[in-house]
């Protein structure tokens, strides 16, 4: 019972420190249009998670933290409390927000069924969060075993872990259950005129498509998918209302993306070539955010090396083994063999393969080739095989282990379009 | 823990736990796992601790890895089944 209580109250916890310091009031000033309660976690999200990066380098009381955004979060709540009610009131938002709940718990009870870590939760992403847990220091991560792996994700699980006076380790990874569930019901408003029932039923199909029990073991993989999630909803918004101050939270998604894994890093690569063609701003904004993430970059190394004595990814980009692709036999073979996992993985996700199918759909209807959602597939495709053709390790033992997981990042930027063209086929077989 | 994470089998988080007791061990040491399962040192590190790398739990070891380690010098202090705790 007591257990219970303490999940219930865990996401409390959770739900209280993301529902501010942005409001209703401040967001449509911001961006300039209105806005949903899910979009405004997301925003909320994002800024809260680049404080808890900033204090993450830092050793400051986690309870000092905690009530300092508790505190803004309310001060801002209680200035737009007309706003944010009518919001809540409206249409089904507040059904749909009790469906959030309702999700939350049944996943963080799954959890708690089996709070077993998995393999690289407790091999890699567990040493970093213990080391905050027993008042380590950012510099002491370099004692830690896969020292230069990127901490952001595994401090977040710290910092829900440790705020609860219960301090069970599981709390901490219910943050992960949150930024996984968020997606599905931010991209959800995007569907107008619709029966609850199959706006509820969408969102638990797309949720089986993607959800994996073992990915709640400790990995960062929601945390990347929700970041693509968010930067693709700044894309969206952008395109409705021209906005600029938008780029904002664009920057942020890229910015916390190094942080998570050192996919990140890549990730945040191609994004800033997804924004220099399709977000609708100036040229100057465009080159500002090019050197910000120039800047970022720079500075991600930078710290590290201060702090971990070197910054290093898995492997060397170019090595002597490289060379073996000049053999054209060696070449195709190993690009059947991705192309291989890369389907297998769409089958153990099928959301890509609902992704897939619609994207084929709107070829077929004579949207133009090169769009956003194309543009991206190609990149994000484009870098899984870079990936595991320049891997020095042995692939066939590799792929099966780590490539489906690294599909689940990107799915998380083709929600919107998946719930945009729900909301077509509803809207036609209506007529 | 121990029904999700196994004795003396998958991790061995139980046998683990039962030598960090049995010996009262308060340094950090080392777990080989031979299970094909991650290693579960994590859960009873200490970061204000020293690391000691001359004990170390073997787990799911057959002969043939258990004695790599006796020809590094290491005895064994207890087992079960599969299950080694070995110092030097």
């Amino acid at each position: 019972m007591i257990e219970i209580l303490s999940i219930f109250f865990q996401i409390f916890i959770i739900l209280l420190f993301f529902l501010g310091p942005l409001n209703f009031k401040i967001c449509k000033k911001f961006i300039n249009q209105d806005i949903y309660i899910f979009d405004l976690l997301v925003f909320n999200t994002l800024l809260n998670t680049t404080i808890l990066l900033f204090f993450s380098f830092y050793q400051i009381n986690i309870y000092f933290i905690y009530s300092f955004i508790i505190l803004l979060n309310l001060l801002s709540f209680l200035s737009s409390l007309r706003l944010t009610w009518s919001n809540f009131i409206f249409e089904n938002n507040y059904k749909i927000f009790l469906f959030f709940i309702v999700c939350f718990l049944s996943l963080s009870f799954l959890m708690a069924s089996d709070p077993k870590l998995t393999w690289d939760g407790i091999a890699h992403w567990y040493w970093k969060a213990m080391n905050y847990n027993q008042l380590g220091s950012f510099e002491n991560l370099k004692n830690m075993p896969m020292a230069y792996y990127p901490h952001l994700g595994s401090y977040i699980w710290n910092f829900f872990w440790s705020i609860n006076p219960i301090n069970n380790e599981y709390y901490g990874r219910l943050f992960f259950i949150f930024v996984f569930l968020l997606p599905f019901f931010s991209a959800s408003h995007r569907i107008k005129n619709i029966k609850i029932e199959i706006l509820v039923l969408s969102i638990l199909f797309l949720i089986f498509f993607t959800f994996d029990r073992f990915l709640i073991g400790g990995y960062q993989e929601y945390f990347l998918f929700f970041l693509f999630y968010s930067f693709s909803l700044t894309i969206f918004l952008n395109d409705k209302s021209r906005n600029k101050s938008l780029i904002i939270f664009s920057f942020l998604t890229l910015l916390l993306m190094m942080w998570v894994k050192q996919e990140g890093l890549f990730y945040s690569i191609i994004l800033t070539l997804i924004l220099i063609f399709f977000f609708k701003i100036s040229k100057i904004y465009k080159i500002a955010f090019i050197i910000l993430i120039i800047i970022s970059i720079i500075s991600m190394q930078e710290i590290r090396t201060t702090y971990h004595g070197s910054f290093s990814l898995n492997e060397n980009i170019f090595h002597q083994n490289l060379l073996k692709y000049l053999d054209i036999r060696i070449f195709i073979e190993t690009f059947y063999l991705i192309t291989y996992e890369i389907f297998k993985g769409m089958v153990k996700y099928p959301i890509w393969l609902l992704i897939l199918v619609l994207i084929i759909y709107d070829y077929f209807k004579g949207e133009k080739f090169l769009n956003l959602n194309n543009v991206l597939i190609i990149l994000y495709v484009g870098l899984i095989y870079a990936i595991y053709f320049q891997t020095n390790m042995d692939i066939i033992m590799l792929m099966p282990l780590t490539l489906d997981r690294v599909l689940i990042h990107g799915s998380g930027f083709y929600l919107i379009f998946i719930f945009l063209k729900l909301n077509n086929l509803i809207l036609i077989s209506n007529k | 823990m121990i029904k999700y994470s196994g004795y003396c089998e998958n991790e061995g988080y139980g046998y683990f736990k039962y030598i960090k007791n049995e010996f009262k061990i308060e340094d950090n040491i080392k777990v080989k796992n031979f299970n094909n399962q991650p290693p579960i040192d994590g859960y009873f590190y200490n970061i204000k601790k020293e690391n000691n790398f001359n004990k170390i739990i073997l787990i799911g070891a057959e002969k043939i890895n258990l004695q790599q380690y006796l020809d590094q010098g290491f005895d064994i202090d207890h087992s079960l089944n599969n299950c080694y705790y070995i110092t030097r």
